[in-house]
């Protein structure tokens, strides 16, 4: 499946981990089983989106309690895509001010753990940090670490359950379960457009199999006439009635970043 | 003997009322089976609405919506979600390492596990071997679960066992300090405080109590707990959830039994001292039934739910509606055996009991209704419902119970007729007759010095209860609650929120300081068993950014670092935050984990934590207490309000009706006295015996002076009767005391018999709340016996007495028929 910028958020922190994928099945071909096609879709969706080379945007981030009120957060990121192996990734806090400064590196991998790091500009110093968690949510957003991580391929099974109008698109619709441990959602749900392969709504399930959030990704904009990238995504949990919603700005690609700005002492001087 | 004059006497109210009452009875017998016929539609109907009764025994069922300290709670709530928990505490006997036993913690991780996936509404569940643990080692900070990695060999989980007593904050947590037992917690996704259909776990599983939070995640529970890979190990199991369901269970299983168990006393009771025929039985068994149906179908209506309150109702119908069918009985047995047919028999008995079982119903009622101006959602509706109930008892023995009299030859039949007398109580009541006549200042003597100490005792009440004494010590969830409050600790939430009002201002370290005073404060307190905030994660992640040094296990004192921290915090997995601070970090609580105890005691800590919360409150920051804890504090000082004001309102309400009926207020203050005094020296006795008045013992009041009244009402209409009959106050008080005294003495024991059903409850307070009830309506009967006929002898209330040949206008069986 492809989050396109799910994985652009994740630009802060977990990008894709990008092993190369070919479809190996047509999406359209009926005759596949449920999974085998539910899977081909999957695969589509991530390849079409290999080959930007480096990125970076900014995100602002608004959040709705039930009540109403609501508070925003700002950062922008960098990506570098890395062949064969996982993407490496800079997010750099802007808002809130106690936070302006805060600095994260990543450095995704495919099924082991990533390597990430953090600066905090209040002491001046570096740590490396890990967690086996990703279901808790992300600066207390709508949105879990899980949902923002590495979405590869391999992470999940596929079964395909139809193919429905989605607006004036028409979707295939994919439901997948994690492969991984520790997940928070039992399934979810994924509508697909058949022309473009970009996600355009996902369902989250809680273990219980109750529906415990949406999420729709609206304002689609095509980058270097290849990439599509939402510009808006808004997440709405059923069961709190909050909501989130990322909005992105400031989009380029393939500004000429190296390695050298994805390392350690990158994130010390990063500003 | 006081000299007699000549008067005439105006036909009054009370008159009138017995007329249209006896030509009311005549209407029945004569529409009988269209009556039988619209009783019983009326109580399909009433059927029908019963059985869509739902239970509720939430904090919610208590408090009006508007309540100021409940819309604090349902805050705190919205912002932190719920702090109900189900809390398991185990042992592993006859291992060396206890619960670090290898194979034993390898049972736990499973039983967590499980009890994650299958406990219906948790929101997840803490236990030793998923407890978040902060590790750092040189410059690698990790945030994971403690046997994240479960340890291959028994040499591993002891050292995780040294790892785990270093951090104060896993202590009397998720293992006591002596690591002898361990501790799982459950925490729940929803609260008893939560609207109904969130609360309902299988959309298609129906309305009964097991399809509803907490019973359905209790069961749930105790069959995870049960199943055989888990034996071997003791567990004690506590926490809101099983209270709260044991609650639930128990006024559903003794509401179903109770009035059965009471009407088989009353039946037992009544064939053997009272020689009552079968329609003795039968009759007041359909008024009882046809009231409680019509009143839970009342409840429907109104869209309100059956609270634990309830449960007192069916015993309350049951022996009021015994208690006015035993009256209209005795009437009927009466005029039968005198040789009256049916037909007139049944027109005199209602133009003699009808107007004093009105009057009765009318002054129960309203001693109820008082209690409705109540603060407590539920006590203001039982006020209500209870109210309505009574009055349906009347309207079932003014109708069905004369419709069922009905039904027989119309001849008559006084041989047939047995008698209710009872030669022993007869003879009972000549001797009172007597002693009344000749002791007449002894009694009011030792009536004033029993009033008297019974005064001096009622200035040593207290209000106080605790939950967990409510139940009988036999019970299991009270035996592993105080089992666990010995070993680790509290069961009880409170929590003090500290909210700055200004978004980020939670992480002000002016404030956490604050936080971090008030918390050593309630450290300080002994039944203040664990505390929690967001400083203790602080500092831990103080220490760990800082290599593990345990210098660093501080609060910091720089915001930007603090907001930093929470940010690696959440970064590195860290799921406490939504704990601990509010979506906009405005605010932050301070949880208390409060041992079991009397309600007095916890108001006394709040009072010495409140002290230190106001000294720390500002413009800056607002601390205000919150929690289950102080919900139950505030239950009971709304209570013991509402009950004084519900108890003046009660008595003057019946005050004024009595006064108006009887168009005397000298007469209304004598028959304030006898129900007056009983109450009193109930009240008096628990005083000098330093029994508590609780949530359910402060009703007693209320309730006893509504039934009580009831005797009065019936007396003070028969002497106002027989006074007009003979115009002489010792002949009319003989004349009554022979005359309705066997009725009341019968109707007395019944209600005993009903409330002393109560003693087999699970719970002591309603098992001490029967035993008082039945004391105060035993001497309310001695005093109506004795207190009452002198008083009214002395007083002389209806005037001065005259000769008996004027005395006219008394209205009879033949007014009535014709």
């Amino acid at each position: 499946m492809l989050l396109p910028r799910i994985a652009v958020i994740a630009a802060s922190f977990f990008l894709l981990g990008h092993t190369q994928v070919q479809a190996q099945n047509d999406p359209m071909d009926k005759s596949l089983s449920a999974e085998a096609r539910g899977k081909a879709v999957a695969e589509e969706a991530y390849r079409r989106d290999r080959g930007f080379g480096d990125e970076e945007a900014t995100l602002t981030m608004n959040l709705q309690d039930a009540r109403g009120r609501e508070r925003s957060r700002q950062m922008r990121f960098r990506t570098l895509e890395r062949e064969h192996e996982g993407d490496w990734m800079i997010a750099v806090f802007d808002n809130p001010g106690d936070v302006r400064g805060t600095a994260s590196l990543t450095h995704s991998k495919a099924l082991e753990p990533d390597d990430q790091w953090l600066f905090l500009p209040a002491t001046n110093r570096v740590r490396r940090i890990a967690s086996n968690n990703k279901s808790t949510p992300f600066m207390g957003s709508e949105f879990s670490f899980e949902d923002l991580s590495d979405q590869q391929v391999e992470k999940y099974t596929y079964k395909y359950l139809r193919q429905e109008p989605c607006g004036e698109l028409s979707c295939h619709v994919v439901e997948q379960y994690p492969a991984y441990e520790h997940s928070g959602y039992s399934r979810q749900v994924v509508w697909y457009d058949t022309n473009e392969y970009r996600t355009h709504k996902v369902e989250y399930y809680d273990r219980r199999e109750r529906l415990l959030k949406t999420l729709t990704m609206s304002d689609y904009s095509q980058f270097l006439d290849k990439y599509w990238r939402p510009m808006r995504l808004e997440m709405v949990n059923h069961q709190t009635s909050n909501r989130t919603l990322l909005t992105y700005s400031g989009y380029q690609f393939q500004v000429g970043f190296s390695e050298r700005d994805f390392d350690v002492n990158a994130l010390r001087s990063i500003r | 003997m006081p000299s007699a004059k000549t008067r005439v006497i105006q036909k009054s109210w009370i008159d009138s009322a017995a007329v249209f009452f006896g030509r009311f009875a005549l209407k029945v017998y004569d529409l009988r089976w269209l009556v039988l016929a619209l009783c019983l539609g009326f109580l399909g109907s009433g059927a029908w609405l019963a059985g869509k009764v739902l239970p509720d025994n939430s904090f919610d069922s208590y408090f009006q919506p508007d309540d100021e300290t409940y819309r604090d709670y349902m805050d705190y709530m919205e912002r932190f979600g719920s702090d109900e928990v189900s809390y398991i505490l185990y042992r592993i006997p006859d291992r060396e390492h206890g619960p670090f036993d290898h194979d034993a913690m390898g049972r736990i991780n499973n039983l967590t596990q499980d009890l994650e996936a299958e406990v219906p509404f948790v929101d997840r569940v803490v236990s030793l071997t998923n407890v978040e643990f902060i590790a750092a080692e040189d410059d690698f900070i990790q945030i994971t679960e403690l046997m994240y990695n479960f340890p291959a060999t028994q040499q591993e989980l002891l050292d995780i066992r040294e790892l785990a007593l270093s951090k104060p904050i896993y202590l009397d947590s998720v293992i006591n300090e002596e690591a002898t037992h361990g501790a799982i917690i459950v925490e729940m996704s929803r609260t008893s405080t939560d609207v109904e259909e969130d609360l309902r776990w299988d959309p298609d599983g129906g309305n009964g109590l097991d399809n509803f939070y907490p019973q359905v995640s209790y069961h749930a529970l105790q069959k995870i707990l049960a199943r055989p890979e888990y034996a071997g190990i003791e567990f004690y199991l506590s926490g809101d959830v099983p209270l709260n369901a044991i609650y639930n269970e128990t006024l559903m299983r003794e509401t179903s039994i109770f009035p059965l168990l009471t009407f088989a006393l009353v039946a037992v009771l009544s064939m053997l001292f009272f020689n009552i025929r079968l329609i003795g039985l039968i009759g007041p068994l359909l008024v009882v039934v046809s009231s409680l149906v019509m009143t839970t179908a009342f409840i429907v209506l109104m869209n309100w739910k059956i609270g634990l309150l309830f449960l007192m109702i069916p015993t309350l119908l049951t022996a009021i509606g015994v208690a006015q069918s035993v009256h209209l009985l005795s009437e009927f047995q009466f005029a039968r055996s005198l040789g009256m047919e049916r037909r007139a028999a049944i027109g005199h008995t209602l133009l003699k009991v009808g107007t004093p079982c009105l009057l009765a119903a009318l002054t129960t009622a309203a001693a109820f209704l008082a209690m409705a101006s109540s603060e407590l959602k539920s006590i203001s509706q039982l006020a209500i419902y209870s109210a309505v109930g009574v009055m349906f008892t009347f309207v079932f023995m003014a109708t069905l119970l004369l419709v069922i009299l009905a039904l027989g030859r119309n001849q008559a039949e006084p041989e047939a007729a047995k008698s209710m007398g009872n030669p022993i109580l007869a003879r009972l009541l000549e001797r009172v007759i007597a002693f009344n006549l000749s002791h007449r200042s002894l009694v009011l003597v030792i009536s004033a010095v029993i009033f008297a100490v019974s005064l001096s005792g009622v200035t040593r009440l207290k209000v106080d209860f605790n939950f967990l004494t409510e139940f009988k010590e036999k019970i299991e969830w009270r035996q592993h609650t105080a089992y666990i409050e010995e070993v680790m600790g509290g069961i009880l939430s409170v929590v003090y929120t500290f909210d700055t009002g200004s978004p980020d201002g939670a992480k002000n370290p002016e404030v956490l300081a604050r936080l971090e005073q008030l918390q050593k404060a309630a450290d300080s307190e002994p039944l203040v068993k664990k505390t929690y905030s967001i400083v203790d994660i602080l500092k831990d992640l103080n220490q760990a950014f800082n290599g593990g040094d345990p210098a660093f296990y501080t609060l910091p004192t720089d915001q930007d670092l603090i907001a930093q921290y929470l940010l690696m915090y959440e970064m590195s997995g860290g799921k406490e935050l939504a704990k601990f601070m509010d979506s906009d970090y405005s605010s932050t609580p301070l949880k208390l984990r409060v041992e079991m105890t009397e309600s007095s005691n916890l108001r006394d800590l709040l009072g010495r934590l409140d002290t230190v919360a106001e000294a720390n409150s500002d413009e800056l920051v607002t601390i205000n207490p919150t929690g289950i804890g102080l919900l139950w504090v505030q239950l009971a000082e709304y209570i013991a309000d509402s009950q004084l004001t519900g108890y003046g309102l009660a008595f003057v309400m019946i005050f004024l009706i009595i006064a108006t009926v009887f168009r005397s207020l000298k007469l209304a203050a004598l028959a304030m006295v006898p129900n007056l005094a009983p109450v009193v020296l109930t009240l008096g006795v628990m005083g000098w015996l330093d029994i508590h008045l609780d949530y359910y013992r402060l009703l007693l009041a209320t309730i006893a002076i509504g039934i009580a009244v009831d005797d009065t009402i019936h007396l003070l209409a028969r002497f106002r009767s027989e006074f007009r009959r003979c115009g002489n106050y010792a002949e009319a008080m003989a004349a009554s005391v022979r005359g309705v005294g066997q009725a009341l003495i019968i109707t007395s024991v019944i209600l005993v018999a009903g409330f002393l059903v109560f003693l087999l409850s699970d719970t002591t307070v309603f098992a001490s709340f029967g035993i008082l009830l039945s004391a105060t309506i035993l001497t309310a009967l001695v005093a109506d016996l004795f207190l009452l006929p002198v008083l009214l002898m002395l007083f002389k209330p209806l005037g001065p007495e005259f000769a008996p040949e004027t005395a006219a206008l008394e209205p009879t069986a033949s007014v009535a028929s014709a």
